[in-house]
């Protein structure tokens, strides 16, 4: 396979609007193709960052002022993907949340840690 | 992006065929559409996701509230879903077990006759 194209950070700025879920997912395949990662991991990464996503939307609370981050950044052999998004209204039950669930069965190493009333989730995808 | 939702029959199953993207913008009207064909006494509704390009836990949750309903009067409901994106969140989220899954209209299980 070639060489990838510099490495680098990517990064989109939505408001915490359902609508723009789509956008989201099309900036994240297109991180993961430009980083170099298989198709699959490609499919993977647009649902683990539509679920991400989507948690930090029903987290959000000031739909005016909260935004949500989606950063990627090619490092060695990974993408490391993070979506940074308000702590806001928690959402259900924490130990029981279909969306966490998803992204770590796909992406095992995920976390979620939460400072200053930021949440982020993180995870890392192969690059082939 | 809006999502397209058809419905028809096929060998005594009400089909409902659903095109486009399920995230947490369109759930709910596909959560509307199948709550309205139970509310309406379906028997045998099945979901045909074949041409879904994308679906997350937020259409994993409509799905999984249609089947309870459904069960709560011993109604069948099925998916028809081929190898893909939809298939992948299935396989990993685990329904693959829970839900029935078939490639084609042709394999869902005739309706039994009285």
């Amino acid at each position: 396979m070639s060489e990838v194209a510099s490495p680098g950070v990517l990064a989109l700025e939505l408001a915490p609007d359902p609508g723009l879920l789509a956008a989201a997912r099309l900036f994240a395949a297109a991180s993961a193709r430009l980083a170099g990662c298989g198709e699959e991991v490609v499919e993977d990464v647009r649902l683990a960052v539509s679920e991400a996503c989507t948690r930090a939307m029903r987290r959000a609370d000031r739909p005016s002022e909260d935004r949500i981050r989606v950063e990627t950044r090619s490092e060695g052999d990974v993408l490391t993907v993070a979506v940074v998004g308000p702590s806001g209204q928690p959402v259900g039950d924490p130990g029981d949340d279909p969306a966490i669930d998803l992204v770590t069965a796909l992406f095992p190493g995920a976390s979620e840690s939460v400072d200053h009333g930021v949440v982020v989730l993180r995870f890392s995808a192969p690059r082939s | 992006m809006d999502l397209s939702i058809d419905s028809g029959h096929h060998g005594g199953w009400r089909v409902i065929s659903v095109g486009g993207e399920i995230d947490l913008y369109t759930a709910p009207a596909l959560r509307e559409a199948l709550i309205a064909e139970v509310e309406a006494g379906a028997e045998r509704l099945a979901v045909d996701l074949r041409q879904v390009g994308f679906m997350d836990s937020m259409g994993l949750g409509v799905l999984i509230g249609t089947r309870r309903r459904l069960n709560e009067r011993d109604a069948a409901f099925a998916l028809i879903c081929q190898e893909g994106a939809v298939r992948r969140v299935l396989d990993v989220s685990g329904m693959t077990k829970v839900f029935d899954v078939v490639d084609r209209l042709e394999e869902l299980p005739p309706a039994e006759t009285e």
